[in-house]
């Protein structure tokens, strides 16, 4: 009851001013009228009289601002005003006014821009469990995002001696024609070593995950969807488990589809036979992470090195290196004549070593490869899919608008996928 | 919920605009003749506390105000006490009694 009275009270000292100030300025004459009335009564003059009620009333204009005051709505009054005395002064002064504008519209839009992309790679977490743990490697080097992929002896060598981190996997992404679908479409595949998806923690929301024997020598190429893929592409039914696809031509297996949000979304499997091939080649990232429980002591033990315990992960031998085409989809000519190079000195190199089990990588001769021996530790990103389709009418036997180099022939030989 | 009293003087101006409205409506004018009247000339309420004074207990809902004709035939904005306004006035004439009798024994005692 009393608010509603004082809703009302205050909606009508906001809304109906005009009235509420009559009525204030009638009763104040009226009470000049009155006091007028008495001086004439007492003998004055009505100049006199008037003169005398306004002396003993005192400053009039004073009165009715104290009164203002009195209604409760004074601070509003006091907002709407001067946002009024503003909206008037950038009219007065047009050109201060648009830069003014433009000056905090400019503001807004970095502001919100940078908190977007923080908001995306610093505070939301990774859609993995214990994502603290998760760092990715990179090799520093000049400030080219392609030349920091780590070696594949790096890889080795770290997963040989490194003793911080649990297990190791590398990826690497890459755009292959898939068909073997409705249309044939160019996709964001990201190939992987087998234990991918066992260090993120996560598993496929249908079939079943990359195992070691994917990769083993002659094996079918097999593949794990992302889901939004699964789901403009096969209706999101679970008879895509099994389906094949042709990736670069090469046929595939779907063996599983990951849950929705993984941030990946693609996850390829290579198989060990043709990643064996291409040691020589290129680059990576890698990824590491701690287990659980060894993350308590991980910081003491980063203290020591060598200090904790070294789980090799199982999915290949250490002879079987990676494959990376990043690189030279770039640096196409130049790197095709390194890469045959290379090749013919690797395999005259490992024909020699035969008998070590490692893989022996000696400082490469093009100067790009010489910055690739130092390690960042840099925070995984999620990385966001471009999705880049073909025209449907393409035909399927279409040459890929990327062909592979004579060095990159048998990159298209038979591999494990994920296509998203 | 009576608001803490900013000072006494605004305390006591309170409680003599709901005296002098106690025995009916009265004007602007009326109160300030009203309150001298009865004081014998003592007390002068000055106009510039009179009114905002009288909107402020309008507005606390006390007092309801209302357009009419005054006696010399004038149109004249008449107040009188609302229930609330009644039970307030009981408030502030006891908390007055128990104020005056302090500073009473306060004075009798030095």
């Amino acid at each position: 009851m009393r608010l509603w009275r004082e809703i009302r009270f205050r909606f009508r000292a906001l809304f109906c001013k005009r009235a509420l100030e009559a009525e204030m300025a009638e009763e104040i004459s009226e009470h000049l009228a009155r006091l007028t009335d008495a001086g004439l009564a007492a003998g004055l003059s009505p100049k006199e009289a008037r003169l005398a009620a306004l002396k003993q009333f005192g400053g009039v204009e004073q009165i009715k601002e104290t009164a203002r005051d009195q209604r409760g709505v004074a601070a509003v009054e006091h907002i709407v005003a001067d946002f009024g005395y503003g909206l008037r002064q950038l009219r007065k002064a047009p050109g201060f006014a648009v830069i003014a504008i433009l000056t905090v519209a400019i503001g807004i839009g970095a502001t919100t821009a940078i908190f977007s992309v923080v908001n995306a790679v610093v505070l939301r977490p990774l859609a993995y469990p214990y994502p603290g743990q998760l760092v990715t490697l990179a090799a520093a080097g000049p400030p080219d995002f392609l030349l920091r992929r780590v070696t594949p002896a790096v890889y080795f060598e770290l997963r040989r001696s490194a003793r911080r981190f649990q297990s190791f996997t590398a990826w690497e992404n890459s755009f292959a024609n898939v068909t073997g679908l409705a249309y044939a479409q160019r996709r964001l595949v990201r190939s992987v070593t087998p234990n991918y998806l066992a260090m993120h923690g996560v598993s496929p929301l249908l079939g079943r995950g990359f195992q070691p024997g994917d990769t083993a020598p002659g094996a079918h190429g097999v593949a794990i969807l992302g889901y939004e893929f699964w789901l403009t592409q096969f209706g999101a039914q679970a008879g895509a488990v099994g389906r094949t696809l042709e990736v670069n031509g090469q046929p595939c297996t779907v063996i599983g589809v990951m849950p929705r949000g993984f941030p990946i979304g693609s996850a390829v499997d290579r198989r060990q036979r043709e990643l064996a091939e291409r040691i020589q080649k290129h680059q990576r990232f890698h990824e590491a992470v701690p287990t659980p429980d060894e993350g308590e002591d991980r910081k003491r033990r980063q203290c020591r090195p060598g200090g904790g315990q070294n789980h090799v992960p199982e999915d290949s031998p250490p002879s079987a290196p990676f494959h990376a085409r990043g690189f030279l989809q770039f640096h196409r000519d130049v790197a095709e004549k390194l890469a045959q190079q290379e090749h013919a000195e690797r395999a005259r190199r490992r024909r020699e070593n035969q008998r070590q089990r490692r893989v022996d990588e000696p400082p490469l001769q093009d100067p790009v490869h010489r910055h690739q021996h130092c390690l960042l530790i840099l925070r995984h990103k999620a990385v966001t899919k471009p999705k880049r389709d073909l025209p449907p009418a393409l035909p399927a036997a279409h040459t890929p608008p990327t062909r592979p180099g004579p060095a990159l022939r048998h990159n298209s030989a038979k591999n494990s996928c994920g296509v998203s | 919920m009576p608001k803490a009293k900013p000072d006494l003087l605004q305390g006591t101006l309170d409680l003599l605009i709901l005296n002098a409205l106690q025995r009916g409506p009265i004007h602007g004018f009326g109160i300030s003749v009203a309150i001298r009247a009865t004081s014998r000339e003592a007390l002068r309420v000055e106009q510039g506390s009179l009114y905002p004074a009288l909107y402020r207990l309008e507005e606390q809902g006390w007092i309801r105000a209302e357009w009419g004709v005054s006696d010399n035939n004038r149109k004249a904005r008449f107040y009188s006490l609302t229930a609330a306004g009644r039970r307030q006035l009981a408030v502030e004439v006891s908390h007055w009694e128990q104020l005056s009798s302090a500073i009473n024994l306060v004075l009798k005692a030095t």
